[in-house]
């Protein structure tokens, strides 16, 4: 009879996943939800599961909850130590080397496990007992609560963060020139007023008006002025502290 | 007689279900506890967005889900009746809900300390897909990368984003802990009510809320620690399994080797505690030879262990490690010795460094927390005692783990202490959790008063209740008041410090500043400077001055010039609201020149305003609240 009868198609399923996982990584660019549908279990349960099931075949007197945390345990483990492995060679670490090294384990684990495994034992894949489905929906509903809780979680965060106002002024030196940004984290777009100034006399002004998160970046000469003098960007919003950079002239003191 | 005719109490001896463990009444408590728990998580988002507006109910609101949350399912996991499958459901659903406790505190970015140290460790190994890249806030995260590494799989291979990419790798860690140690504790006592119990009383420690929740190395350690101890102990029955080929025990062997030394990348603390249960637990073994698992096992995989973390340890992280723990371990030991010595008066306890006091009820749950802790070791200890020929032998390391927490606690004495003594409880409650249950299984047949009472106290509602006192003094010991629920910015007060101006700032350095200069600035700008803006802070002291006094002088001097220059600091980053908050901590730049300043007021305007008048410091970014001054001309 074939290995690959319906005792061992848990890991038949093991290696299409794999190789499923592989061909994505070829593909790119793949929707983020399929990516993680694909990838999730490669990293947490499959290295894990085919090497359990390779070293320490399925019996009748196991207990789920250990093998579960065996399979999470080696998985992780294989991740831990694959990436010192993977750190040794010039590609590193990055998605086609993980999918190769998880995907080489998932498939060798597999095969390793067909030849130990004992064909007349009970198929992995069977229908769920009730107290399964039952444990599950119950751990399924609090699972979908604490989802809810997040969104409401999150939905606060987001509210407290956009309570902060703030606009972000800067000028940097880069060699004979200068460049001077505004970059707007207000709620709503908001005008106001950029003075250049040197020496404490008013070079330049822009007037503007920012949407939220909009940025503006000016790239000018620098403006001569005498040593100990600055040159000073400041930023006026009506109803606020102004904001101030400056860069100074001359060598210090 | 048929089994439904026998009563309740016989039908418990005999282990055949009792009315409330029949299947049909099973699922009621399942489905009522998801739903509590549910619930629970609900009230507390809604505390933690009414914490965030300010509102005064927030607290009350916060407490009472917790205990929702926790104790409902901690009843029934107590109560004798239960099936085995259904103790596993409840612990996983608890074990889960409490994670969400710390989730829900931070639904949409890392804002904890060990999680900003370490998010820079993500960004290098994505940036150059190699591994080791120096931290200079934590020199040893870079010697145990695998928690970085795992999170860095799962990010580029779906690209959830580092955030997600961690929550998920820390959620797989907490459901592996919870099976893994009632698994543990399951074959320890040879029961699935005990391990419950002893499951529950270690989810009661004062870091597994928040701290063992956080993505941080050791929260995927322990647990893959105490799979590894798992590994061990399956060994002998692994025997008889495989039907051909490899026919000793050195498949399970290597099971339980390849958890270990992933153990051993991942977290040192945690690898110390696992070589120290798997020798603890090879010496009772080799004392007495009556285990059912083979003699040669467990020291051999102790052995093996223990060399390969030394080899780690003296070969790869020896200079990170001396770096991270040895000041910690020296300024622990000095500070218990002046103790003992009386040269200094110790901690005041539930005091923070500014000199605000916890509420008392929190500190009546604090020191009720510490009593029950202390009651179930003694009771647990006399009554490993009583069973001391039937309790395996890795019942014993168990409870000499758990004698630890007494030395743990007098560190709590010292300042010095006490972080050490707050870290090894995730450790030492493994212990304590193990002695409950036996306590709780364990008549001790004492004549007079003390015998009824303890004989009364076995009963599982007074467990209960005591578990209650734990879980909630345990948060009260564990976390600062400011770091249990989101809220307004507060100075140097660890997640309630990052904010959206902080974080903008930060990754505008990243974007317009040169990678990898260096910087200094207040414990907060430090983390988010390094995390999201690619710059190295600078911290210590130089030339016998200490670094943090270049802001906490008035004046800018000799001593800050010599500070700037012998740092090579190009940039100082100043944050005006240390002028308008007192620190939470009490050390807004780390506890380096702590002693010179008033902790209990915000620093002085000056401290801030001088760097305006200093020739030479361009300041090139201003957001309002935080200033980048930028140093390079006084460099050259």
């Amino acid at each position: 009879m074939s290995r690959l009868s319906s005792a061992n198609s848990d890991l038949a399923i093991a290696i299409l996943w794999a190789l499923l996982a592989g061909l994505l990584v070829v593909i790119g660019d793949a929707p983020t939800l399929v990516r993680s549908v694909v990838a999730l279990p490669l990293v947490f349960v499959l290295p894990g599961y085919v090497l359990l099931e390779a070293l320490s075949p399925r019996d009748a007197g196991d207990r789920a909850n250990e093998r579960v945390a065996l399979t999470i345990g080696l998985s992780l483990a294989v991740c831990a130590l694959g990436a010192l492995l993977l750190n040794l060679f010039t590609p590193g670490l990055r998605a086609s080397t993980w999918t190769a090294l998880l995907g080489s384990v998932t498939v060798l684990g597999a095969a390793a496990a067909m030849t130990r495994r004992d064909p007349n034992v009970r198929p992995a894949l069977r229908r769920p007992r009730p107290r399964s489905v039952i444990g599950g929906c119950a751990a399924a509903t609090a699972i979908l609560a604490i989802v809810v809780a997040m969104l409401i979680s999150h939905h606060g965060a987001e509210q407290q963060a956009a309570g902060q106002r703030f606009s972000q002024l800067w000028m940097l030196p880069e060699g004979g020139e200068i460049t001077v940004g505004v970059h707007s984290e207000e709620p709503v777009a908001r005008r106001s007023t950029l003075e250049l100034a040197v020496d404490g006399r008013v070079k330049s002004s822009w007037t503007l008006a920012l949407a939220p998160n909009q940025t503006w970046v000016k790239h000018l000469p620098r403006p001569a002025s005498a040593p100990g003098q600055r040159v000073i960007a400041e930023l006026l919003i009506p109803g606020r502290a102004p904001l101030k950079v400056w860069l100074w002239t001359g060598k210090p003191a | 007689m048929s089994s439904a005719s026998v009563n309740p109490t016989a039908r418990r001896r005999r282990g055949l279900p009792t009315a409330a463990g029949r299947p049909d009444q099973q699922w009621v408590w399942l489905v009522g506890i998801a739903l509590t728990i549910g619930l629970a998580a609900i009230a507390l988002a809604l505390a933690d967005t009414a914490s965030r507006q300010g509102h005064g109910w927030a607290q009350p609101l916060y407490w009472a889900a917790l205990v929702l949350l926790f104790a409902p399912a901690s009843a029934r996991l107590l109560m004798p009746s239960p099936q085995r499958y259904e103790r596993v459901v409840l612990l996983v659903m608890l074990a889960l809900g409490l994670y969400a406790v710390k989730v829900l505190t931070s639904p949409a970015a890392f804002t904890f300390t060990d999680e900003l140290q370490q998010l820079r460790g993500l960004a290098d190994v994505e940036r150059t897909h190699h591994l080791f890249t120096p931290n200079p806030l934590v020199a040893a995260y870079p010697f145990f990368p695998a928690m970085v590494a795992i999170t860095s799989a799962v990010n580029q291979l779906t690209g959830l984003g580092a955030f997600t990419s961690g929550l998920i790798v820390i959620g797989a860690a907490r459901l592996m802990w919870v099976l893994a140690l009632f698994a543990l504790f399951e074959r320890v006592s040879g029961s699935s009510r005990l391990a419950a119990v002893a499951t529950v009383v270690t989810m009661t420690n004062p870091n597994f809320t928040y701290f063992e929740a956080d993505w941080a190395y050791e929260s995927l350690a322990l647990p893959m620690a105490i799979v590894a101890l798992l590994g061990v102990s399956r060994i002998p029955e692994l025997r008889s399994r495989l039907r051909k080929g490899i026919s000793s025990d050195w498949p399970a062997v290597a099971i339980a080797l390849a958890l270990s030394l992933a153990v051993i990348v991942t977290h040192h603390m945690s690898t110390a505690w696992l070589v120290t249960m798997l020798l603890g637990w090879a010496v009772a073994m080799l004392v007495r030879r009556r285990s059912a698992i083979g003699p040669a096992h467990v020291p051999l995989v102790a052995l093996v262990v223990s060399l390969a973390a030394a080899a780690w340890y003296w070969f790869v992280a020896r200079n990170a490690i001396a770096d991270e723990l040895g000041p910690t371990a020296s300024s622990s030991i000095s500070a218990l010795g002046a103790l003992v010595h009386g040269s200094t008066g110790g901690k005041q306890v539930f005091h923070a460094a500014s000199g605000a006091a916890s509420p008392p009820a929190e500190q009546l749950f604090g020191f009720a927390a510490v009593a029950i802790a202390l009651a179930l070791l003694g009771v647990g200890l006399a009554a490993l005692w009583v069973r001391k020929r039937k309790v395996p032998r890795l019942g014993f390391v168990l409870a000499g783990l758990a004698a630890l927490y007494v030395p743990s606690l007098v560190l709590r004495l010292t300042q010095a202490g006490t972080e050490t003594a707050n870290r090894a409880s995730e450790f030492v409650f493994i212990g304590i959790g193990f002695l409950a249950a036996l306590a709780m299984s364990t008549s001790l047949a004492l004549p007079g008063r003390v015998g009824r009472v303890l004989e009364g106290a076995r009963a599982w509602p007074v467990l209960w209740v005591a578990c209650i006192v734990l879980f909630v003094g345990g948060i009260t010991i564990g976390w600062a008041p400011y770091d249990r629920q989101p809220g307004r910015y507060e100075v140097s007060a660890d997640s309630r410090s990052i904010d959206r101006q902080g974080v903008a700032a930060a990754k505008w350095a990243g974007a317009w500043l040169p990678r990898n200069s260096l910087f200094t600035g207040d414990v907060t700008n430090r983390l988010l400077m390094y995390s999201y803006g690619h710059l190295n802070p600078q911290s210590g002291s130089i030339d016998g001055y200490s670094v943090p006094n270049l802001f906490l002088s008035t004046k800018f001097g000799p001593e800050q010039l010599t500070i700037i220059k012998g740092d090579k600091i190009r940039y100082v980053v100043a944050d005006q609201r240390l002028t308008e908050l007192v620190s939470q901590t009490g050390f807004p730049f780390g506890e380096e020149g702590s002693s010179k300043f008033n902790r209990s007021r915000p620093l002085p305007i000056a401290t801030m305003a001088k760097f305006e008048a200093v020739h030479g410091l361009d300041r090139v970014f201003d957001s309002g609240a935080i200033r980048i001054y930028d140093a390079e001309a006084l460099l050259r």
